[in-house]
């Protein structure tokens, strides 16, 4: 124990305390400075933002990049050159990111909370085991070896080859589904997430089995006591979950560039990145590279976009996470309440 | 070296629980004292406070005379032995019942070596020395936490309801080993337990706790023979003591106990203490021990000491049965044990027992007090 | 009401990492040739140490585990392979397993819920089971589940298994985690119960008092297998082998190996004369329970006392220590004065004697004829 709640008072103790605390307390400071900094930049106007030293407190502050971005939104936007570079209204990127997300969600929060069950409860021994292990060593593969396999799969699934191979004896192709560039080229592979797998199942190993033995005895079926027994009890578990596959889906960012293309389809996160990159990348190389950046940039300038503008889009992009993060835990607590704390 | 607590008290910070509400005791060098109690009575809190794993909110706990309050455990040289016994499972029982030496240091390994084989064949484990503990039954575990706490040299020895969680059968011998630990090392000793008949069979001296206070503090006989209250008189002793509702009448110079099923004569000796209680509600305990059939009574058997009831059960027991009875008038249950077995064609029959009125208990009803031996007495 | 039967049960261990079981017995079955046969209306305990497989064999009446092979009958009608859902049987658990999430009367309404009863009959079933549970188990079940003490769980728990009106009830160890007060209190109410409802009931613990209360007939396993079942008396008194003989009975039995010449017993050095018994000379274990021992007899064999252990409710007190190395207990009067060597004579005609070396029991005392 770092702290004994006996002999607190030894002087020795009492300077490690604080020296805990104030480590804290900078680690806090510095960790919510960007969310302090992105916010009072989109009050600012865009030439404040080039300042330097950088304002601590916009000097006068306003709400033009906010109303900027609602009017985009609106889709009464203004100039050609915004819809060149935005070509559709935020909202229809907003709506593609919901899909996706909340897509896949609904998919693979039941999926993935039914295998862990099967595997805690209704599998036992050696089998158990195997399936386990072999799930959990899905988390093993990084994601860049997966990653162009994975693309081929969305093209010609369910083969994750580059040319549909041929029927045996036959001139036919088999038949094959295009995913791509569709919300099912991200819901489908997210279908079972084997970290929430993880999870679930270290949670349902801790319900004792004479629970669901005296439940078997009352009569339910395997599925009305997963419904009216297990679920109730596993709130907490969904809760923590959920927030955490949705944070990642709402901010996920390669697979999404890699599988849209169409701009109507590509969510919140890619659209702002794109936004970001005409507006801001880094080294050129040469002397036609920088001209052709500054070029974008000054394009972007003239139609009004500048940093405020994209920290309001940062913010956006932020704020549902942060919301669903209340809500999830609501849940949470409500759900270590029943349990009673034992 | 002599334990004292005065006047411990621990409320836990969420504010609603007061575990331990202003409870005292020593313990003198190489007592075996046993805290015993219904769960929730403070007595795990007490053990904690005295081995410094929670912080005491007011009160003193005196090791001779050390206060050690804000002693941490190292400081304290106690020894723990756990109801889960608290076996390190990645370790051999061998560095188990090492690593409190290990961990204090200053010992040489041959010595380290020597003293955990002796505590190991003492406990009977030395042949499970180089074992891990998932490959020992809970009998041998047990024993492990035992030679680790043997194998210190602590002036006080703490025990957390060590046999609870034994079998039936193998708490007799876990019982010998603790008393032999005990011997060998000749400290303070405090022990808990839920269970009367283990801290009867252990304790020089049983303190009986309930909701944070201590209730009464005596040997076993004491606390069999003069409780000071109805919770202890119920709380030793099993089958528990038997309590009915009665009214004390005069008649004469003698005081009855008066209730639908009964009429008994008191001994005369208790008449001073009563007095003051004629024609007030009060308890009367009498002991299952302390009912016998008629024709086998040591004591005479008239209708002033008899009650009248029919016999519901009957269960064996080594030495005879407890038999469960319903009074005739009164509808009144109550158990009685005999040293004979009763044949089952005595069920559902009615039969007058003998009650032994000179170890009969009397309590004030409201109060829960004992009138024949009031605390203090 | 049920009468049940089990046939030459065999049920492997399921190798899993937690099991409780020492590496050696994973080798044998965790039930091995389990005949049994419970009549209809009577209670059953089963008892006997951890791992032996009592309650693996609670589990496969129950259809909870389904055997490797043999037979489980219920009213000779072969259930072996029924799930538990289809066997309208009720069952209390030694952690209650109460559904947390419910309050205590939704535990006793899934039953209910689930084979789509009525309304009407759930209520009314529960009315009846609050009356006979007593007073104040309407505000229990009001409440979550969570919030009750040990004891009022396993009230629920109890509940939950009788207001199903069930063929068989199942107990597995329901009072082993009460206090030792709440449990005397408590068996008294399942007992009274039991006998009131008359329902054929499986009862098993691994405290040999709780089994003798509970259960017309005894079983005692060890390991797997069925070593004898019986009445107390019979247990007590004509165990089939020298494991019934030490497990039954406060304090345990004392063995102590000894040689027969005639008629003169000899332990350790010490020669006894003893009564005519028809076994061949030769070395045995006698086996001699608490009560079976005189005190103060010259003629008996020496024993050096370690604790004298006084019990008031008993008015006795018991004397323990060794005699030539073996562990004794000796029955004595509540005042016995503190020695630190007695010596005592068995009673012969209340000792047992086992083989040397199998544990097989070849003399025991008869049950005694009171009247």
């Amino acid at each position: 124990m770092l702290f004994p709640k006996v002999g607190r008072k030894e002087p020795r103790l009492r300077f490690a305390w604080y020296t805990v605390v104030a480590i804290l307390l900078v680690g806090i400071f510095l960790h919510l400075l960007p969310f302090y900094f992105m916010i009072t930049t989109s009050f600012k106007s865009a030439a404040e933002t080039f300042a330097i030293p950088p304002t601590i407190w916009p000097e006068n502050p306003n709400t033009s990049a906010w109303e900027f971005i609602f009017n985009v939104t609106t889709a009464n936007s203004t100039s050609a050159q915004v819809r060149d570079i935005m070509p559709q209204p935020i909202g229809i990127y907003a709506r593609n990111s919901v899909i996706m997300v909340f897509g896949a969600l609904a998919i693979s929060l039941p999926v993935t909370a039914f295998a862990a069950y099967a595997n805690s409860k209704l599998q036992s021994g050696r089998s158990a085991r195997w399936f386990f292990l072999f799930f959990i060593g899905t988390l093993m593969l990084p994601g860049a070896v997966t990653l162009i396999p994975s693309f081929l799969l969305t093209r010609n699934f369910p083969f994750p080859l580059p040319q549909t191979p041929m029927i045996p004896g036959t001139e036919n192709p088999f038949p094959t589904v295009r995913i791509w560039d569709t919300p099912w080229a991200v819901i489908i592979p997210a279908a079972f997430n084997a970290f929430n797998f993880l999870l679930f199942k270290g949670f349902f190993d801790t319900i004792p089995n004479s629970i669901i033995q005296a439940a078997r005895v009352d009569g339910g079926s395997e599925f009305n006591i997963f419904r009216r027994i297990v679920f109730p009890m596993s709130i907490p578990v969904f809760a923590v979950a959920t927030w955490f596959q949705f944070s990642a889906l709402w901010d996920s960012f390669l697979w999404p560039l890699v599988v849209f293309q169409s701009s109507d389809q590509i969510p919140m996160s890619v659209a702002v990145y794109n936004l970001i990159n005409r507006f801001a990348s880094a080294g050129a190389t040469n002397s036609q590279q920088a001209m052709m950046q500054s070029q974008a940039m000054t394009e972007l300038l003239d139609a009004g976009i500048g940093w405020p503008v994209l920290m309001v889009l940062g913010i956006l992009q932020t704020i549902p996470i942060f919301l669903m993060f209340l809500v999830c835990r609501e849940y949470l607590l409500k759900g270590v309440r029943l349990r009673g704390l034992r | 070296m002599e334990i004292q607590v005065r006047n411990l008290v621990k409320t836990f910070s969420s504010g609603d629980k007061t575990a331990v509400n202003g409870v005292s005791f020593d313990v003198h060098d190489g007592e075996f004292l046993v805290l015993v109690g219904p769960s929730g009575c403070g007595k795990t809190t007490t053990l904690r406070l005295l081995v410094g794993l929670e912080d005491v909110t007011s009160g003193e706990i005196r090791f001779g005379d050390r206060v050690v309050n804000e002693v941490r455990p190292k400081g304290r040289n106690v020894a723990m032995v756990f109801q889960d016994y608290a076996v390190f499972p990645h370790l051999t029982v061998f560095e188990n019942i090492a690593y409190g030496l290990k961990s204090r240091g200053g010992m040489s390994r041959e010595e380290i070596r020597t003293r955990v084989k002796k505590a190991a064949e003492m406990f009977r484990i030395d042949p499970l020395l180089k074992r891990k503990p998932r490959q020992l039954s809970g009998g041998e575990r047990q024993r492990v936490a035992l030679s680790r706490a043997m194998v210190r040299d602590a002036d006080v020895y703490l025990f957390d309801e060590p046999l609870s969680n034994l079998d039936a059968q193998l708490r007799y011998d876990a019982r010998e080993d603790i008393l032999a630990l005990h011997h060998e090392k000749r400290k303070p000793t405090v022990y808990v337990t839920h269970d009367q008949s283990e801290a009867m069979a252990l304790g020089d001296r049983i303190a009986v706790m309930r909701d944070g206070k201590i209730k009464q503090i005596g040997t076993g006989t004491e606390l069999y023979s003069r409780p000071a209250n109805l919770f202890v008189a119920f709380f030793i002793g099993a089958p528990s003591i038997n309590l009915f509702d009665v009214t004390l009448e005069r008649d004469g110079s003698d005081i009855y106990a008066k209730n639908d099923a009964l009429r008994a004569l008191l001994p005369a000796e208790f008449t001073p203490k009563l007095e003051a209680y004629l024609n007030k509600p009060v308890k009367m305990g009498v002991r299952p021990e302390d009912m016998h059939v008629p024709k086998m009574a040591p004591f005479e058997v008239t209708e002033d000491n008899t009650i009248h009831a029919t016999l519901n059960e009957i269960e064996p027991t080594a030495t005879g049965c407890a038999a469960y009875l319903t009074t005739l008038e009164g509808d009144l249950d109550f158990v009685a044990t005999f040293k004979l077995r009763l044949g089952s064609n005595y069920l559902g029959r009615e039969i007058p027992l003998g009650m032994n009125m000179q170890q009969v208990q009397l309590f004030d009803a409201a109060t829960e007090d004992s009138l024949l031996y009031p605390a203090g007495s | 009401m049920a009468k049940v039967e089990l046939k030459n049960i065999v049920r492997n261990y399921q190798a899993q990492l937690e099991d409780t079981a020492l590496i050696e017995d994973k080798n044998r079955p965790a039930l091995s040739n389990i005949n049994l046969t419970i009549a209809e209306g009577e209670i059953v305990s089963v008892v006997g140490p951890s791992g032996c497989g009592k309650s693996t064999l609670l589990k496969v009446i129950a259809g909870l585990e389904f055997p490797d092979s043999g037979q489980v009958l219920y009213n000779d009608f072969d259930v072996t392979h029924v799930e538990p859902q289809k066997r309208g049987i009720g069952m209390v658990f030694q952690d209650y397993a109460l559904y947390p999430t419910m309050k205590g009367q939704g535990n006793l309404h899934y039953y209910f819920e689930v084979h789509q009863r009525t309304q009407e009959e759930m209520d009314q079933r529960t009315r009846e089971v609050a009356q006979i549970m007593g007073v104040g188990f309407d505000q229990l079940i009001g409440q979550n589940t969570t919030a009750l003490s040990g004891g009022e769980q396993q009230r629920v728990a109890i509940a939950r298994c009788i207001v199903r009106d069930p063929l068989i009830f199942l107990m597995d160890e329901p009072i082993s985690n009460l206090d030792a007060k709440l449990r005397e209190r408590t068996r008294i109410e399942i007992k009274r119960m039991l006998r009131k409802f008359k329902v054929t009931t499986l009862y098993v613990t691994h405290d040999q008092q709780e089994a003798i209360f509970m259960g017309d007939r005894i079983v005692v396993m060890r390991k797997g297998n069925i070593e004898q079942v019986g009445t107390f008396d019979e247990l007590y008194y004509t165990p089939v082998n020298l494991f019934v003989a030490t497990f039954i009975g406060s304090p345990p039995m004392s063995i102590l190996p000894v040689s027969k010449q005639g008629n003169t017993l000899k332990i350790g050095d010490t020669s006894l004369e003893m009564l005519p018994i028809s076994l061949e000379d030769g070395a045995y274990r006698l086996g001699v329970r608490s009560e079976g021992w005189e005190l103060n007899n010259p003629q008996g064999v020496m024993m050096a006392v370690r604790h004298i252990e006084r019990i008031p409710t008993e008015q006795a007190s018991f004397i323990h220590g060794t005699v030539g190395g073996e562990s004794v207990s000796v029955l004595a009067p509540l005042d016995q004065a503190q020695v630190s060597e007695i010596r005592v004579m068995p009673k012969w005609d209340q000792v047992y004697f086992f083989d040397a070396s199998s544990e097989a029991a070849l003399h025991t005392p008869s049950v005694p004829e009171l009247f």
